[in-house]
């Protein structure tokens, strides 16, 4: 299935996130995340919503939240349109010294970074393409490492 | 009131009366008492309704018929949900309304207090946008944007939630210096874009579209009157000949007594319109959505046709039909750009799809009355017979509602309310009680099962002397649903028939002088009775219990396929 980036920017209005998301169920859109924050305009806040559907349902997608007052504006971008990142962070587990090569290991291959430790938990981050975080957490599961939870922030996105 | 310190209740008010609004549709509680304590002081008429879903429609009712801005008002939770489906309706049908209601104590939001609703979460998908108050002083602003919104662009009903607490909250000396003094207060909608622009490339699109058609077709509907704009369909029209059919909230957009006029389209509609939908080569929606009701199966709808699309609304494009161009705008705007263009001649061109058209509508002519006996026909085909060219009518949802829209070609817009989109039983009387505020004769007809949804009204009828003309064409039946019953379910009657009270005797109780006609003749004399009478009157008419509206689309059909009677359906080219 196709899946494509909206860049929405709004008011940032009690309630806003609240209308959007309750508009995109009830019109049916298949979303797979919808990532809010603050821009340099004051009081303005950009979103990025990532779904899947044919095209058609991206624009359909757009002409609806355009209805909506708080909206400002709201595109949907190509991905050779726009820059795009998401971020992962990873708890891991160390059970031994193979582990530490391991998680060396993949961390170097991958560009991971190490960003908290204590005693034997540990946690990685990956800030990446989407596509790339779901490679990172694939090869861990790979290995013998224990992951005890991760979580993914969805994608934000600006336009080239 | 000089040097005043006004409390948000006052400057509620005193914003209503800035708006132009001279009478609101409401009903008290706890959460609102402020504001009713300072209602005697301004100049806005409260109309106590009986329950809060008819302050909805009643608001809506005045809305629909006067152009106005109908507001109802509501206490904290049961008040607000009351009003539900009163907003929902208005959303559905474009309706310009607003909605207020009290809310509980600011700091008691969000701790499941006594009578407390997120009403603004409750109502998100069904307004065209809501504000919560959080500041006394934000509320000249908010309430300048409400109307603004609602009237603007696609009309539609907005929510105003006040906390309690902020209607006893004094407002700054400024502020309260300005809504005294009438002054306008500055709205903060940068998102909000209701001037869309029309592309001309559209517009030249439309207008070769129109000139390469065979069998054009044009569908007009709510979007006509919405945007003041009779006069330019009109004058379209009548320069291109091209044939016209409507929809439900289309009635009086034209002048439909005219020969290319061949009825209401869709589910109900006449043989002509339908079978010109299903054979023509190009669709003109002008304020149309199509909405299901018109369309029936959609691939057999959009088949072997173009279609162009007249709205204000861009996300209305493509929603349910492909379209060759997408004009958008005000239609007042966008129509009168083609019809400048099309060649004086346009409707040489379409004569033999005319004169095939014509020849439909008089061979599939309407249901006619039964002599001797007394149906909804007769009473309706009577009624508009006497009625003024002024006169409103409102309609309740139901056989009743289908066969008064087949027979009513009122010259002017504003003149047949229904619930569209939506079709709410119990709309006819409560939105009729606001129609009543355009000065005109307004009649109400209900069926029996749908005036039952909201009978209580006939007390807020008698207690504010609203001079309504209540029609009741009790038929002992929920006449639509067993009329599905008696086509799809083999009659199987379950619930639709109704034991009634009686409804001249109910009427007499809330002191409405009321009548029964059980006979044509009883039933003329009696409707010239009610012409006649000035202030409200009710009138029973006891109707044939089984008869059927057709012509018919059965739910998941073609228009190509519409039953004329049990039958016989029409021929398609
Ligand atoms: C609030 C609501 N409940 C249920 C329905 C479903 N419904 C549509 S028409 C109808 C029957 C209406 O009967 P009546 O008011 O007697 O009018 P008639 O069809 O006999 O003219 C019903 C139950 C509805 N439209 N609205």
């Amino acid at each position: 299935m196709n899946k494509h980036i909206l860049i929405v920017h709004a008011q940032n209005n009690p309630g806003v996130i609240s209308r959007l998301s309750g508009l995109l169920r009830r019109k049916l859109f298949n979303i797979e995340s919808m990532t809010a924050g603050t821009t340099h305009r004051p009081g303005i806040s950009s979103l990025t919503i990532v779904m899947t559907g044919d095209p058609s349902q991206a624009i359909k997608a757009a002409g609806v939240i355009e209805r909506l007052v708080d909206v400002l504006s709201v595109e949907v971008v190509q991905p050779d349109e726009c820059v795009r990142r998401e971020v992962v962070i990873a708890k891991i587990k160390i059970n031994s010294e193979a582990d530490e090569k391991i998680l060396a290991q993949t961390e170097g291959d991958i560009l991971a970074k190490e960003i908290y430790r204590e005693g034997d938990i540990c946690c990685v981050e990956l800030i990446d393409t989407s596509q790339k975080l779901d490679q990172f957490l694939e090869n861990i599961n790979k290995t013998s490492l224990e992951v005890l939870d991760w979580a993914r922030s969805g994608v934000v996105a600006v336009k080239r | 009131m000089p040097n005043q310190k006004l409390i948000g209740a006052d400057i509620l008010l005193k914003m209503l009366e800035n708006q132009g609004v001279s009478e609101i549709f409401a009903y008290p509680g706890g959460a609102v008492l402020p504001i009713y304590d300072s209602m005697p002081k301004w100049n806005v008429r409260r109309i106590l309704v009986r329950h809060e879903q008819a302050a909805a429609f009643a608001a809506q009712g005045y809305s629909r018929a006067t152009q106005g801005v109908g507001v109802c008002l509501a206490t904290s939770g049961p008040g607000a949900t009351n009003l539900v489906t009163g907003i929902a309706d208005a959303m559905l049908d474009s309706i310009p309304m607003i909605a207020i209601t009290g809310n509980v104590f600011k700091h008691l939001i969000g701790s499941d207090a006594f009578q407390e609703t997120d009403i603004v979460g409750i109502c998100e998908p069904i307004v065209k946008h809501s504000y919560f108050v959080e500041d006394v002083n934000d509320l000249p602003r908010i309430i300048t944007e409400a109307f603004h919104l609602a009237q603007t662009g696609r009309p539609g009903p907005v929510l105003i939630d006040i906390p309690k607490c902020i209607q006893i909250e004094t407002a700054d000396e400024n502020v309260t210096k300005k809504v005294l003094a009438s002054d306008d207060f500055e709205m903060h909608l940068p998102g909000y874009f209701h001037e869309v622009s029309t592309e001309m490339k559209e517009i030249e699109k439309a207008v070769t579209l129109i000139e390469s058609a065979e069998r054009p077709l044009v569908i007009y509907g709510h979007g006509v009157i919405l945007s003041n704009a009779e006069k330019e369909l009109k004058d379209f029209l009548e320069k291109s000949g091209i044939p016209n059919t409507w929809t439900l909230h289309g009635i009086g957009g034209y002048d439909n007594t005219q020969d290319l006029s061949l009825g209401m389209l869709g589910m109900h509609g006449t043989g002509a319109a339908n079978f010109a939908v299903h054979n023509a080569d190009l669709i003109l929606g002008i304020g149309i959505r199509f909405d299901d009701r018109i369309t029936g199966r959609l691939d057999k709808f959009k088949e072997n046709k173009k279609f162009i699309h007249f709205d204000i609304d861009p996300s209305e494009f493509n929603k349910n039909v492909e379209v060759a161009a997408r004009v958008c705008g005000q239609i007042h705007d966008t129509l009168p750009a083609i019809t400048q263009k099309i060649s004086e001649d346009t409707h040489k061109k379409f004569q033999s799809w005319q004169d095939l058209c014509l020849a439909k509508k008089a061979k599939w002519a309407l249901d006619k009355d039964k002599p001797g006996k007394l149906t909804e026909i007769s009473v309706i085909n009577e009624l508009y017979k006497i009625m003024g060219e002024e006169d409103v009518v409102t309609v309740d949802v139901g056989q009743h509602e289908m066969w008064a829209a087949q027979r009513f070609f009122p010259k002017k817009s504003r003149k047949f309310l229904a619930s569209g989109g939506l079709g709410t039983m119990g709309f006819s009387l409560p939105s009729a009680m606001g129609a009543a505020f355009s000065g005109h004769n307004v009649w109400s007809i209900s069926g029996d099962g749908g005036f039952q949804m909201n009978s209580q009204e006939l007390a807020t009828v008698f207690q504010d002397k609203i001079p309504l003309k209540i029609i009741i064409l009790n038929n002992s039946f929920l006449g639509m649903v067993r009329q599905w019953q008696e086509l799809f379910y083999d009659k199987n009657y379950v619930d639709t028939p109704l034991v009634n009270p009686d409804f001249v005797k109910l009427g007499e109780a809330y002191g409405i002088p009321s009548f029964r006609a059980e006979t044509p003749e009883e039933a003329n004399a009696l409707l010239q009775k009610m012409k006649a009478t000035d202030g409200p009157i009710l009138v029973e008419f006891k109707v044939e219990k089984e008869e059927n509206v057709f012509p018919m689309v059965p739910q998941g059909k073609a228009l190509g396929e519409t039953l004329l009677d049990r039958e016989n359906k029409i021929d398609t080219l």
